[in-house]
């Protein structure tokens, strides 16, 4: 149930769920959610598994979403949060016979081991590159300290950043869109 | 899975979100950032105010000095070209300090000083530049010193009865030296093992004001005023840096330790305090 008032509102829940309205990947999505259920698991449920469960505690990244075009900890905030609001997975950003250039770059510079922080860390790349087009390695080394990865040493994955920095320059799709 | 919260509010100003907590009670939490929030709310807790949608989201100067939004997100304050101008940017890099980009693009400044973590990073930084909490309970806005703000009592008031809306930051602390340095396991860790900020007022290489903030090595940040009597009024040397530590090393030891054993933390404090101010002198002789 969803009473508006101003902005959001107030959503007060019937039978302990909420009805929810979220913006995924382009399209409004109407959403029955339980009450403390955070959005990670909202999204997985809902098909959306790219966004991956880790530790449950905001420390690896993996569950890592675009929230209103910034990168969000999905298993940090109730799914109620997000009503009214976009969030991006990584299903938004690509398919495999469609991929985005951060994805190929990712693929191309052989930044993909196991795969299961990839969707976190191309999306945490997504909101460096969209604010910043050309990051340095520093850079592209501190926008992604929030994603773990257990198999590599990260260094690939760095590559896989300025490389999809070049592409989306040369393809002039860098910066916000 | 937490099944008793019945109502999310999205208030849009602060006065309408204060008044829901003043009216709810301890049956009411206010979430910004929820990077930690989210994961330990009470079970008695019914009613989740999400105040995301206030417009306390500022980074300005005026007369009187720097207004910092209690929604601004701790990335911003590292990326704010104002904060990287103000007091050798010691804002933006302590706001840097904090834990990984995700967290940091999350966390806000409210969640930061008023979530009473021992180590987090804002508080230091605040109560070293002499700032002033800003807050409203939903009838009227009022003032209070950052060091009054963070005692005990009225810790307990804020995210309840109190919505800290702003900090303010004096503007004669502009010009000032400043510097922060922190132990921690990583560079992204959430936690310190012990921070120190210092924050100097410089004239002609001597030291007419000093401030030491020191935190996460006690329960909470707490300044170090007899080693900031140490360096009042003499030059800006290696000498003062050491006796200025001496005596932090001191001061920590007639205190409470925190989250590290007593003789590392205050070992450590001391060694940061140290390479703080000869960073400080550094910058500004």
């Amino acid at each position: 149930m969803t009473t508006k008032t101003r902005g959001r509102g107030t959503l007060k829940s019937v039978n302990g769920k909420f009805d929810i309205t979220v913006n995924i990947n382009g399209k409004d999505k109407p959403l029955q959610v339980s009450a403390g259920e955070y959005l990670l698991d909202a999204l997985r449920r809902e098909g959306y598994k790219g966004a991956k469960r880790g530790c449950d505690n905001g420390d690896c990244g993996t569950c890592t979403i675009l929230l209103d075009g910034k990168p969000a900890l999905s298993c940090m905030m109730f799914a109620a949060q997000a009503h009214g609001r976009k969030v991006v997975t990584i299903e938004g950003l690509g398919a495999p016979d469609r991929p985005h250039p951060i994805q190929s770059a990712f693929a191309e510079a052989g930044a993909v081991q196991c795969g299961f922080c990839i969707p976190g860390m191309v999306l945490a790349a997504k909101a460096l590159l969209d604010e910043n087009p050309d990051p340095d390695e520093a850079q592209a080394r501190r926008a992604l300290d929030g994603n773990l990865c257990r198999c590599t040493g990260y260094v690939k994955q760095i590559e896989a950043v300025l490389l999809a920095a070049k592409k989306l320059q040369t393809t002039g799709k860098g910066g916000k869109r | 899975m937490k099944n008793n919260i019945t109502r999310f509010c999205f208030p849009t100003t602060a006065r309408e979100a204060a008044g829901l907590m003043a009216r709810l009670g301890p049956r009411a939490v206010t979430v910004a950032g929820g990077t930690r929030h989210t994961r330990t709310i009470s079970p008695t807790v019914e009613t989740v105010v999400d105040v995301s949608d206030l417009p306390l989201k500022h980074i300005k100067a005026d007369k009187a000095g720097l207004r910092i939004g209690a929604l601004c997100t701790i990335d911003s304050l590292e990326k704010s070209p104002l904060l990287a101008r103000w007091a050798g940017g010691v804002i933006a890099r302590t706001a840097g300090m904090g834990s990984n980009a995700l967290a940091r693009v999350m966390g806000t400044v409210g969640g930061n000083v008023v979530r009473p973590h021992p180590y987090n990073n804002l508080p230091a930084v605040f109560l070293a530049l002499g700032a002033q909490a800003v807050f409203t309970d939903g009838k009227r806005e009022k003032t209070m010193p950052f060091a009054e703000m963070l005692a005990g009592q009225n810790m307990l008031l804020f995210g309840h009865k109190h919505l800290l809306t702003e900090v303010r930051v004096p503007a004669a602390t502009k010009s000032w030296a400043a510097c922060a340095e922190r132990l921690s396991l990583t560079k992204s860790s959430w936690g310190s093992y012990a921070q120190v900020v210092v924050a100097l007022d410089l004239k002609g290489g001597v030291i007419r004001k000093a401030a030491i903030a020191v935190s996460a090595v006690l329960p909470k940040a707490a300044r170090m005023t007899k080693a900031e009597w140490v360096l009042e009024g003499r030059p800006a040397n290696e000498e003062a840096a050491r006796e200025a530590s001496a005596e932090v090393v001191e001061e920590l030891d007639r205190m409470t330790a925190g989250s590290a054993s007593r003789a590392y933390g205050r070992h450590t404090a001391g060694v940061l305090t140290r390479r703080a101010l000869m960073e400080a002198f550094g910058s500004r002789p």
